[in-house]
């Protein structure tokens, strides 16, 4: 459930003036008088970290290459190696404050694994995991109440007010800590690319270490079970998307309870898997140093014309409108819809689409989603989790927590990744007769400590249930990339865009949804791009515009 | 009096089933779902009334933690602590309070009172917190909502209901105001008593708010907190799920709802009939 917004707005105005006053001092040597600066548009104008892989540590089964594609491992390594040589802290204590997905962890007396972390942390880490859904409000009174933690997340849509002047004023600016070579104090932040730190910049500085997730966000999972039934065996046999239309049609079988699609509340019918198949730019287009919105492209109509014609085709699954994340999940992993749009983490693991699916139906083969047809595209969005920010500290201080991000960024196949991740081994998790870690059942509880959301590396693919599984992701991954496009305003900062980021993109979901819900017309979506330009998104355009020509070949 | 016809007993009769059945309909669903098994939740499209093949494996994941144990714990003490030190405070201020002799109770109920209309707001909440050195105590759980001005006025308009005669003949035989605190009101407001301790044990019981924003340690955290940790989050409760055979996350999200609701649900047949008296009797005569 998402907060209301105007209760998160008056949230963002509390943590705002308690960041203004906090920050006046600071703030008044730029010449801004007492109150925070007015906040400008700002291009990538600095040397982001050097990328350096760490060499040759381990031998994939299915090596990843530059473009992004991550290296596969079917088993876990059997040796592992130290990443970090030796304890990052001497003594003291690092407070952190990160969102969690999980339960809350059993706390560092009954917990070995976080013992052992702090064991080799060389200090005592004071970790508050905060649900994803009180994140905004335990943030913001965080801030409002100066006990911001050493390390912490920072979430972009559920932040606060002017973030310049909040980074300003409260954080410490890594740009000289990391930028270029200096990175290379701290290998395993170094050994994230340059795509990711590009996230972590705010007022065209870098303040942000990002939390590394998939170079794309994907189109969704297809059952390929259900689609060999209607008789394509292969997905390159659907070659353009009026194949597709029939197909989905071929499945839908209303008696036995089968659609072509499931949606859920704020999914606007799986639009996101229709607007890169149909190539609608990643939210922006850069056409000449203009720049075009999604919503305001024919690809982008396109797709909202498409996935109104398959509801009114009765190939969406009727209510699904109202289903929550999980409904969505159960009714496409009892195979009652083919094809669901969810993130590409979603597929691997013991509650990823692939085991989940077969614990029900064993000849169950769901699949991510490829781009099908000459025009289609992969959005390379949605790549970081989060990013992570420093209480403002001095160099020393600052150098020593970069060296704990720097623990926490311990690569997969190092003991302190399969420390973070499962524990330890005895207690936590024991190998099984192929090498691969399996929990045990304090192991489940232990490991729900979000050390994971500090820091963290690249992402490999691995799932020791299933190669095939680990081929399947690896190859639509590559296929994804080679048509992927990024969204040309990363790293450029648009007050306008930040101020009227979440109205605007409520006021489209809603809107779209209307259209594809067949209670507005079509035609509603000139109204909604006339809207949508007035309201900020001309402003928000003409800033990244001015960004973008501050510093084009930046980065 | 006359008889009621059948018909209309009847009527009456389904009626009641209809509100029976709308109320209990979603308490058997989570029941249900609590004991069920992965494959019976994704067949009923995730809410199951009888599960095929009943399981426990949701509460056993549940209790094995020690999370959900350690936070019911947690939930007890608040509770019964919480409980308390708000009645003594309550039964205090409001006892005060309806004495007319006090010099300037009217003000000092205008400013309990004000706290109903204008809520100080979440920031200057979290500042005084922080303040007074509450900050990831259970203090903060109980110390801001101690006294609710609700109850207060509830109270002190039953106490100012006890005839003056009573309390007056107590004084005549040498009691002093504590005296007749405990030994004639107190023992003839039991029913508005009982109400008013059930509003805050719920209160208490209910409360994640506080918890949310006042505690960083996840040991302090009570069960509601918990609880919605479980329910928000399930969709993604990967590393809980990854031992041999994993509860389904559904049936886990709907045990440590049944944990959550049962003990206030226990507790509330045995101070029901003095619900609607105490309630009825402090408006009425307020």
């Amino acid at each position: 459930m998402r907060e209301p917004v105007s209760r998160r707005g008056f949230l963002r105005l509390g943590a705002a003036a308690a960041v203004s006053a906090a920050g006046a001092a600071a703030l008044s040597a730029c010449g801004g008088g007492s109150a925070a600066p007015a906040a400008k548009a700002q291009g990538l104008a600095i040397t982001l970290p050097a990328y350096t892989p760490l060499s040759g540590a381990l031998k994939p089964d299915l090596p990843g290459n530059a473009t992004g594609v991550p290296d596969g491992y079917f088993t876990y390594p059997k040796e592992l190696f130290k990443a970090v040589a030796k304890p990052p802290m001497s003594g003291g204590t690092v407070s952190i404050a990160v969102q969690t997905f999980s339960p809350p962890p059993p706390g560092r007396a009954e917990n070995p694994a976080w013992q052992e972390v702090e064991k080799r942390l060389g200090g005592t880490a004071d970790m508050q995991p905060v649900t994803s859904d009180d994140w905004p409000t335990k943030f913001n009174t965080m801030v409002a109440g100066g006990t911001l933690p050493d390390l912490f997340t920072y979430v972009s849509t559920q932040g606060v007010n002017n973030l310049p002047a909040f980074v300003a004023s409260q954080c410490t600016d890594l740009t000289a800590l990391l930028g270029g070579d200096a990175v290379k104090e701290y290998p395993n932040l170094a050994a994230i690319p340059q795509v990711f730190w590009k996230q972590g910049i705010v007022g065209g500085k870098l303040y942000g270490i990002p939390v590394p997730r998939n170079m794309v966000g994907g189109l969704g999972f297809y059952r390929a079970d259900m689609f060999a039934r209607a008789g394509v065996t292969d997905l390159a046999q659907v070659t353009d998307l009026d194949r597709l239309f029939e197909l989905l049609k071929e499945v839908t079988r209303p008696k036995d309870n089968q659609y072509g699609l499931v949606t859920h509340t704020g999914g606007v019918y799986g639009l996101s898997i229709f607007a890169q198949l149909f190539g609608a730019p990643n939210l922006w287009r850069l056409d000449n140093g203009k720049l075009v919105h999604q919503i305001e492209t024919e690809e982008y109509r396109a797709a909202v014309e498409y996935v109104r014609k398959l509801r009114e085709a009765g190939v969406i699954y009727p209510g699904s409108e109202g289903f929550d994340g999980l409904k969505r999940k159960n009714e496409f992993n009892a195979g009652r819809a083919a094809l669901v749009y969810d993130g590409l983490p979603a597929y691997l693991g013991p509650t990823g689409y692939l085991q989940t699916s077969r614990k029900i139906d064993q000849k169950a083969d769901p699949r991510p989603m490829i781009p099908i047809g000459p025009a289609a595209k992969a959005h390379l969005n949605n790549i970081v989790v989060s990013i992570t920010m420093m209480k403002k500290s001095d160099e020393a201080r600052a150098k020593e927590l970069l060296r704990v991000a720097d623990f926490f960024a311990s690569p997969f196949g190092s003991e302190e990744y399969t420390l973070f991740n499962y524990g330890v081994e005895g207690a936590d998790h024991t190998r099984d007769d192929k090498g691969n870690p399996v929990l045990t059942e304090q192991g489940g509880r232990d490991t729900t400590v979000p050390w994971k959301m500090v820091a963290a590396p690249t992402q490999p693919l691995f799932d020791s249930s299933s190669a095939e599984a680990v081929k399947i992701m690896h190859e639509a991954i590559g296929k994804m990339i080679a048509v992927g496009v990024e969204d040309p305003t990363v790293g450029s900062y648009s007050p306008a865009n930040e101020n009227s980021y979440e109205s605007l993109y409520t006021m489209r979901n809603d809107r779209v949804t209307s259209i594809v819900a067949g209670r507005a017309p079509v035609s509603d979506l000139d109204r909604l791009i006339k809207d949508w330009r007035a309201k900020g998104g001309d402003k928000a355009r003409a800033e990244f515009e001015e960004a973008l020509k501050q510093a084009p070949k930046a980065g | 009096m006359e008889r009621p016809s059948t018909i209309g007993l009847v009527v009456k009769g389904l009626i009641l089933l209809t509100v029976v059945l709308l109320v209990a309909y979603p308490f058997v669903g989570v029941i249900g779902t609590s004991l069920s098994t992965e494959s019976d939740i994704a067949r009923s499209g995730g809410f199951v009334l009888l599960p095929t093949s009943p399981s426990l494996s949701a509460y056993e994941t549940v209790f094995n933690g020690g999370t959900v144990t350690r936070a019911l714990l947690v939930s007890v003490l608040v509770t019964v602590i919480g409980t308390a030190a708000s009645m003594l405070a309550t039964i205090g201020m409001a006892y005060g309070l309806s004495r007319r002799e006090v010099t300037g109770a009217r003000w000092i109920l205008l400013i309990a009172l004000l706290t109903m209309l204008f809520n100080p707001g979440l920031i200057a909440n979290f500042l005084l917190v922080k303040q007074v050195g509450l900050i990831d105590t259970f203090g903060a759980l109980i110390l801001p909502g101690l006294v609710s001005a609700f109850n207060l006025v509830v109270l002190r308009s039953f106490f100012m209901g006890l005839p003056r005669e009573l309390l007056e003949s107590a004084r005549i035989d040498g009691a002093g105001d504590f005296g007749i605190l405990v030994r004639i009101v107190l023992p003839l407001s039991k029913a508005v008593l009982a109400v008013i301790s059930l509003f805050y044990a719920v209160g208490y019981w209910n409360a994640f708010f506080n918890a949310l924003l006042y505690l960083n340690d996840s040991d302090k955290f009570p069960l509601p907190l918990i609880l919605r940790t479980f329910v928000l989050q399930g969709r993604t409760l990967d590393s809980l799920a990854a031992a041999e055979a994993p509860a389904p996350v559904q049936a886990i999200q709907m045990a440590v709802l049944v944990v959550a609701i049962v003990p206030i649900l226990l507790v509330y047949p045995f101070l029901q009939r003095y619900f609607t008296k105490g309630v009825l009797t402090g408006a009425i005569k307020g």
